[in-house]
């Protein structure tokens, strides 16, 4: 299946070298976890931190959109052409 | 003193005459500067049954010990005066760089009393003031002002000024700075006090220093943190979005504005959010002694939207009070609302939610399209709101009422129209919305201002965010209630102080945190304040202010939010059920602040903070 990432803050863009990508999977639906794990896997240490803490916790500072509604489960089952964003929360305003 | 010239400026605008006040020592310590020593001259000077546009009234400008030092971010300033919209107690910070200009100009403040018989610009040099003519000033937009200000005073001095707004007297009229960029010292219509005095602008400049306390300890933490301050998550982000990257954020949680506070997502985030102003985004902006520059410059070079130039770009407040709060979903239009709002002076967040009353009023059939001169001010039309806007800046037709503030419409409009002003004490709420986080709920209701979330600013630690300098190891829970009254009290006495030294409250979340800020002031003043003398300057300052709404008829039946805020559910999303619990923790925190329970400080309270 192949899903959109969009990465919407500074940070996160700074960490995957892209402002979005589509990610082709080899699979029909996967878990929101694995999916993070696939992007983590390809950007590295700066994503992962991003995206969760030493301690395992998902989503510190970040919130994660599928087709555009706030998801916290990381075993919430993605499809192929789903839109996945990543929002970083900043202080301030 | 080291960090001070130890002058304030005292000019009465009607006589003409001028007077250096020194500043001593102990008052400088024990207010610090900024908003704290504003408070202090306000409440020496200005009786509480002062008229807010009478002569009686003081304009106070006042910047901070770390202005002109190149501590981070403390270029900023402060205006304190009592406000024409609320009628109590008034302030409004600044960035850009007029408070480090005042500074070299030579003095730490200005106190203005009086009314100029004609409009006048008071200028300041090197320790040399004088009142020059403005009569071809009067009637120019911010804009045009700081244009011709610039040809006539050259380069190396910063104004001050207002637009036609604060000459008609606009009750939330603001005052503007930095050019075409627009830093505005906006909240409380302090603006309008600078109309009545007829002072078109104050133009600053000069080469006077203040010394430090500890030169080279000075210079070691600066080069410490101007690595530090940088490589933060949040200066990346706040460089990189500017205060707009909050906006899809607060769309998540509930904590944006849509339709007037009764929406609970907005259609068009993607149209706002910072991915859209990066469109129209041509370079950052820099206040004085920043290292992120989360200041925006946009242009829009044609269609309806088209700005006159590169332009300041419009912060998250004004996105989501002219932007979702109207359901205006076009960044476009935001942006051209802005640049009308700074040209004419005006608050953006009390223009917007102005607007917002008006069309939930024009929807519901309080009044008419006769009413509002033909305009058809139906949600989301954002030609109406440039027209409305308009006509508030000029004070002409409509614009007369909308110039009042929410609470005059209201009275103006009968009893249907109340329910839909979203003020507390008068001031209009800025777009965070207490039904999403516990602490705005009594952060609005004691605010000495009225609604505001920068005086406490504890919101962002209630979720996601983490303050253990502040005793907030993990992000609070949002919604919950025990322990908000302390963390409210605590969190407001430290943003006095940062209101006080006059320095960036973003800097709080890019490693500058309460024990750096201690130690900063200590390099450059030398006053020996630790860490639990910091945090009671804070709350003496507070409660100064709070003694001087006292004085106006303060208590607690004006520590209450707005009925639309307190009562009314939204349809989804986790703060569906969720209602701020505001009343049940007032009892708590006037204890904890030992105040009476009709919220006065107590005597004894205002003896241990050395008070009268």
């Amino acid at each position: 299946m192949k899903v959109e990432v969009l990465y919407r803050s500074a940070a996160f863009r700074q960490a995957a070298g892209v402002q979005q990508e589509a990610l082709e999977l080899e699979a029909e639906s996967l878990k929101l976890g694995q999916v993070l794990r696939v992007l983590v896997e390809k950007h590295g240490e700066g994503l992962k931190s991003l995206l969760f803490t030493e301690g395992k916790e998902a989503f510190p500072r970040c919130f994660v959109l599928i087709n555009g509604s706030s998801v916290r489960r990381l075993d919430f089952e993605l499809a192929g052409g789903d839109r996945l964003e990543l929002v970083s929360f900043s202080a301030g305003g | 003193m080291h960090g001070y010239h130890g002058k304030v400026l005292l000019v009465d605008l009607g006589s003409g005459r001028m007077e250096e006040l020194p500043l001593g020592r102990d008052t400088a310590r024990a207010f610090i500067g900024g908003s704290g020593l504003g408070a202090h001259c306000l409440h020496e000077r200005v009786p509480a049954t002062a008229e807010p546009l009478g002569e009686s009234n003081a304009l106070i400008f006042m910047a901070g010990p770390f202005a002109g030092t190149k501590a981070f971010s403390g270029d900023r300033f402060q205006v304190v005066s009592k406000s024409p919209l609320t009628g109590v107690y008034g302030e409004a910070s600044c960035g850009g760089r007029w408070g480090s200009a005042l500074r070299s100009a030579g003095y730490d403040g200005l106190v203005l009393t009086g009314t100029a018989e004609r409009p006048v610009i008071l200028c300041l040099e090197d320790g040399n003031a004088s009142l020059e003519d403005a009569g071809d000033l009067w009637g120019q937009d911010t804009f045009a002002t700081q244009e011709a200000l610039s040809t006539r005073f050259g380069k190396g001095f910063e104004a001050a000024c207002i637009g036609p707004a604060g000459e008609k007297l606009v009750r939330y009229a603001a005052i503007q700075t930095s050019g075409v960029h627009s830093r505005m010292a906006a909240r409380a219509g302090l603006g309008a006090v600078m109309g009545a005095k007829r002072l078109k602008a104050v133009v600053a400049g000069g080469d006077q220093k203040v010394s430090l306390a500890d030169p080279e300890g000075f210079l070691a933490f600066w080069r410490e943190f101007s690595k530090q301050v940088p490589a933060t998550f949040d200066a990346k982000d706040m460089r990189d979005n500017g205060t707009a990257g909050t906006a899809r954020y607060c769309d998540l949680v509930g904590d944006l504005p849509v339709r007037n506070w009764t929406g609970r997502r907005f259609p068009g985030i993607d149209g706002i959010s910072a991915e859209a102003l990066k469109a129209i985004n041509v370079r950052r902006y820099y206040c004085g002694g920043c290292l992120v520059g989360c200041g925006r410059t946009v242009d829009i070079p044609d269609g309806p939207f088209a700005t006159s130039g590169p332009v300041g770009g419009p912060e998250y407040e004004t996105i989501a009070m002219l932007g979702s709060n109207l359901l205006v979903g076009d960044i476009r239009a935001v942006a051209k609302a802005n640049e009308l709002c700074n040209r004419y002076g005006l608050d953006t967040i009390s223009a917007g939610s102005v607007l917002g009353m008006a069309m939930e009023c024009y929807e519901r059939g309080i009044v008419t399209r006769a009413d509002l001169d033909g305009v058809d001010l139906t949600w989301g039309n954002a030609e109406a709101v440039l027209e409305v806007l308009h006509r508030i800046g000029r004070r002409q037709g409509i614009g007369e009422l909308l110039g009042e503030g929410t609470r005059r419409i209201a009275e103006a409009w009968g009893p249907p129209a109340a329910e839909f002003a979203v003020h507390v004490k008068g001031l209009e709420a800025p777009a965070h919305d207490p039904r999403a986080k516990s602490s705005l709920a009594l952060a609005y209701a004691t605010s000495n201002r009225g609604a505001c979330h920068l005086q406490a600013f504890g919101y962002d630690f209630e979720h996601l965010c983490r303050f253990p300098d502040m005793g907030v190891p993990e992000p609070l829970d949002r919604f919950a209630v025990e322990g908000k009254p302390a963390y409210v009290a605590r969190m407001e006495n430290l943003m006095s102080m940062l209101d006080s030294l006059c320095c960036c409250k973003f800097m709080l979340f890019c490693s500058l945190t309460v024990g750096p800020l201690v130690r900063e002031l200590e390099l450059i003043t030398g006053f020996g304040l630790d860490r639990e003398e910091f945090l009671k300057t804070g709350e003496r300052i507070f409660n100064l202010k709070r003694l001087y709404n006292v004085k106006c008829g303060v208590s607690r039946i004006h520590d209450v939010l707005p009925p639309r805020l307190l009562t009314l559910r939204r349809g989804s999303g986790e703060e569906q059920d969720r209602l701020p619990p505001a009343g049940a923790m007032l009892e708590e925190y006037y204890r904890l602040r030992g105040w009476d329970e009709i919220g006065h400080p107590t005597s004894a309270k205002l003896a241990e903070l050395g008070l009268r």
